[in-house]
């Protein structure tokens, strides 16, 4: 049963729950995703397509920026959507957008993305919003969660605003991630090693932060290997799945040269030269590398009698500390579901960390998009004004305290209370093994 | 491991790495297939294909007596020194310069059906000596300065060769501003005019932008509103021939044409960007000129094969082109050339 204060829901749970959840989340997607759009990385997918149809793959020319994994995607999206006819322009450029290319918020393009390219674009992604539901909800069972926590879990997924807003509005690929984590956790526990290999493999390949997790997932199945004597067979077939999907998806470009190009999008922030962007990358690396190393010890000391808790809090954990490395909304999805599922499974108190995370979250990516998002609305349904979302635009990034504009002020904002989340859920996932070690100092004095 | 009991996970993962694999597969497995046929037999008639469903534009030109390009070839040489600022970064990108610029440039016009051909100082100037009795050549300059073995204060061999009927098209720097011998840049006092016949260039420090769409902007999706080097056509001489497209801030047009002697030089605005890479090879492509008019447009969806004609008189050459703002294809058909000979370029 799901409560409401006053509110009766006991036919809400179990699949059917899950199915209910799952429904309703679709429809709040589908809802919003023709009505507000976040332009920029909505244009380059469609960029990215035309340049798979041209026959110049992913670097041949310029639009993307990332590992090959996303590229991959869209170009399997690139058969399906070829026949659709509303399909055949995926944007136009509007004389009465080409005011916002000036301001001083980088990534607007008067290149508007039609509806019907946005819905394409958004409905994958919203069927992998709810195959991680199903998935945080199976995950949840299995760790010997009842159906109402679990179909909470998959709610927090599934309604929460961050999740929404990633692949209703922005139509950004990070859910992939979360889904392909949860996936790996849940191969894992169910005894598969060479599957979790390969999509841990597209995991990384598609954003980097799983690495981060690497030795917890080695140690853990070294661990649940030694168990049953299958230890080295066990690391050798996850090893294997992981190299072949590495070698698999990277083959094309290291054939033709394109490899360092792949990496442009880590390289090229790696060059920048401000002061505060570099000590903000510096102390998101620390706080990156010290919870791969952290969460590996730990893991490595066994916490705990129960295998797969140690496992699911310290891949969680590792997790946390890698999305630190850049602050940026829709990085923290990848963590998300097991966040979600070490909250319902383990500790209640992650709830809250999990909320503030995909709150904050919510905020930081709408204060940094908006209006950018209403581009779409006023162009392509007449919705509001082009020339007050061009005003809007501008106001937004206006100075209005010191060099500090609302776009600024909202983003920073929303990044503190997102990565207050984060730490609320780090100091949460630590307080035992610290109580622990300060607990044995005492004792030893 | 519990396989019945797993089915459901297993068929998400079965479905995650298939996409993986054939989403690769596509990636590589070369361009969709577009092709484009035009002839004129009383009516202008055209034959689309495409695989993919895509917009697409039928252009019916009179070229004003201005021959086609008959080859297109792009200046790059390290030996002597390039002189441009500012090459575009987009965010985690490669850094657009003249290299990359180039190295993607011939890509964009491939998929125009233009071969381009990279040549060296040495080469545009044999290109262009012999090119003096008359010639219909192309020559695509994004270095920002000219080789002294074509341009410089005694040398004027590039100027000879466009009034013989050279096309030269220039971006990322002020029109003949700059001449380079070696690895040394000289400056060329009033070199735009040895071009143009006047100083009309944007001299601004800043890369401002247009926001007025002008002639031919939606017709061939243009897309670069960048103003900085971009010419005034209101101070060119006056008798000059010019047209200008594109964008215009009322006073700068991001795409100028402008007549010399027999050829043409096309002037864009702007600093180096994608926009303007992709106007350029659109340009280029459709063979438009300063003297060419637009007769006719026909625009649709195209998927499979499609059949049309267009009720034009006189039309010379025909530019059909599909993806609209996100371009895909693009060919020029000249239809002086015998209606059984036109040419079909299929990708």
């Amino acid at each position: 049963m799901i409560c409401l204060p006053g509110v009766r829901f006991d036919w809400m749970t179990g699949v059917k729950g899950l199915a209910i959840i799952i429904l309703i989340g679709v429809a709040l997607r589908l809802a919003v995703a023709p009505l507000l759009t976040y332009d920029y990385d909505i244009y380059h997918w469609g960029v990215i397509l035309e340049n798979i149809r041209t026959g110049n793959g992913l670097y041949g020319m310029a639009g993307y920026y990332y590992t090959p994994v996303w590229g991959y995607f869209l170009g399997a999206e690139s058969i399906y959507l070829a026949p659709i006819e509303s399909l055949d322009a995926f944007g136009y450029r509007y004389e009465e957008m080409l005011g916002i290319e000036a301001a001083d918020a980088i990534g607007h393009s008067a290149t508007v993305t039609t509806t019907a390219f946005n819905i394409a674009m958004k409905v994958p992604l919203i069927i992998v919003d709810a195959v991680t539901a199903y998935l945080i909800f199976t995950l949840i069972r299995d760790l010997g969660g009842d159906d109402r926590k679990a179909c909470i879990g998959a709610a927090i997924w599934m309604l929460g605003p961050l999740v929404i807003y990633m692949s209703g509005i922005q139509a950004m690929f990070d859910p992939i991630n979360g889904m392909l984590m949860i996936l790996v956790v849940l191969l894992l526990i169910r005894g598969y090693r060479f599957l979790p290999g390969v999509l841990f493999s597209i995991a990384a390949l598609l954003k980097f932060f799983p690495l981060f997790a690497i030795f917890v997932l080695l140690i853990y199945v070294v661990y649940k290997g030694r168990e049953r004597g299958t230890a080295p067979r066990d690391v050798l077939l996850m090893v294997l799945g992981a190299g072949i999907a590495a070698v698999v998806i990277y083959i094309p470009e290291i054939l033709d040269g394109t490899f360092m190009d792949s990496l442009s999008f880590m390289l090229a922030r790696a060059g920048n030269s401000d002061v505060w962007y570099i000590l903000n990358i510096a102390i998101g690396a620390c706080v990156a590398l010290g919870g791969m190393i952290c969460f590996s010890y730990m893991m490595w000391r066994k916490p705990g009698a129960d295998l797969d808790k140690g496992f699911i809090i310290c891949i969680t954990g590792a997790l946390l500390c890698a999305v630190c490395l850049s602050t940026t909304a829709q990085y923290v999805l990848v963590v998300l579901p097991l966040l979600i599922v070490c909250a319902m499974a383990y500790d209640g108190r992650l709830k809250k960390a999990a909320i503030i995370v995909a709150v904050g979250g919510l905020f930081a990516a709408a204060a940094s998009q908006f209006p950018g998002m209403l581009v779409g609305a006023s162009v392509n349904l007449g919705l509001m004004d082009p020339a007050t979302v061009v005003d809007w635009i501008y106001d937004y990034t206006e100075p209005i305290i010191g060099s500090e504009s609302i776009f600024t002020i909202g983003t920073n904002l929303g990044n503190i209370f997102e990565y207050a989340g984060i730490v609320l859920a780090l100091v949460i996932i630590l307080e035992g093994p610290l109580r622990r070690i300060l607990f044995r100092r005492r004792a030893a004095s | 491991m519990n396989y019945r009991k797993d089915v459901p996970m297993l068929i998400i993962v079965a479905v995650i790495i298939a996409a993986v694999v054939i989403g690769e597969v596509r990636v590589f497995s070369g361009s969709d297939h577009f092709s484009a046929d035009a002839r004129y037999d009383g009516a202008l008639t055209y034959e689309l294909e495409s695989g993919p469903a895509e917009t697409y534009s039928v252009m019916a030109f009179d070229d004003g007596g201005f021959d086609p390009n008959s080859s297109v070839s792009i200046y790059m040489d390290p030996g002597y020194a390039s002189y441009y600022v500012n090459p575009d970064i987009a965010t985690g990108a490669r850094e657009l310069d003249e290299e990359y610029y180039v190295e993607q440039l011939v890509k964009a016009l491939k998929f125009r059906s233009v071969e381009a051909s990279i040549i060296d100082a040495e080469a545009m100037a044999a290109l262009m000596s012999g090119g003096i009795g008359g010639n219909t050549d192309a020559v695509i300059v994004l270095s920002g300065s000219l080789p002294s073995t074509v341009y410089g204060e005694d040398e004027d061999l590039i100027i000879r060769w466009i009034e013989a009927g050279g096309r030269l098209y220039w971006a990322g720097n002020s029109l003949g501003a700059y001449s380079s011998d070696g690895e040394t840049v000289s400056t060329i006092e009033n070199g735009c005019s040895r071009f143009l016949g006047s100083e009309c260039l944007n001299g601004s420090d800043e890369n401002g932008y247009a926001f007025s769409m002008a002639d031919m902007c939606q017709e061939l999706c243009l897309q670069n509103n960048r103003m900085r080097y971009a010419v005034a056509p209101g101070l060119l001489p006056d008798g000059a021939v010019h047209r200008e497209i594109g964008y215009t801030d009322g006073t700068y047009s991001s795409v100028c044409m402008a007549g010399l002697g027999d050829g043409m030089v096309c002037v864009l605005g702007g600093e180096f960007s994608n926009n303007q890479r992709s106007d350029l090879a659109q340009i280029v492509a459709s063979g438009i000129s300063h003297l060419s008019t637009l007769l006719d447009i026909k625009n649709g969806t195209v998927h499979g094969t499609l059949r049309g004609s267009m009720s034009v008189d006189g039309a010379d050459f025909v530019y059909i082109h599909f993806g609209g703002f996100y371009p895909v294809y693009g060919v020029r058909t000249d239809l002086r050339i015998a209606a059984s000979e036109a040419i079909v370029h299929p990708s």
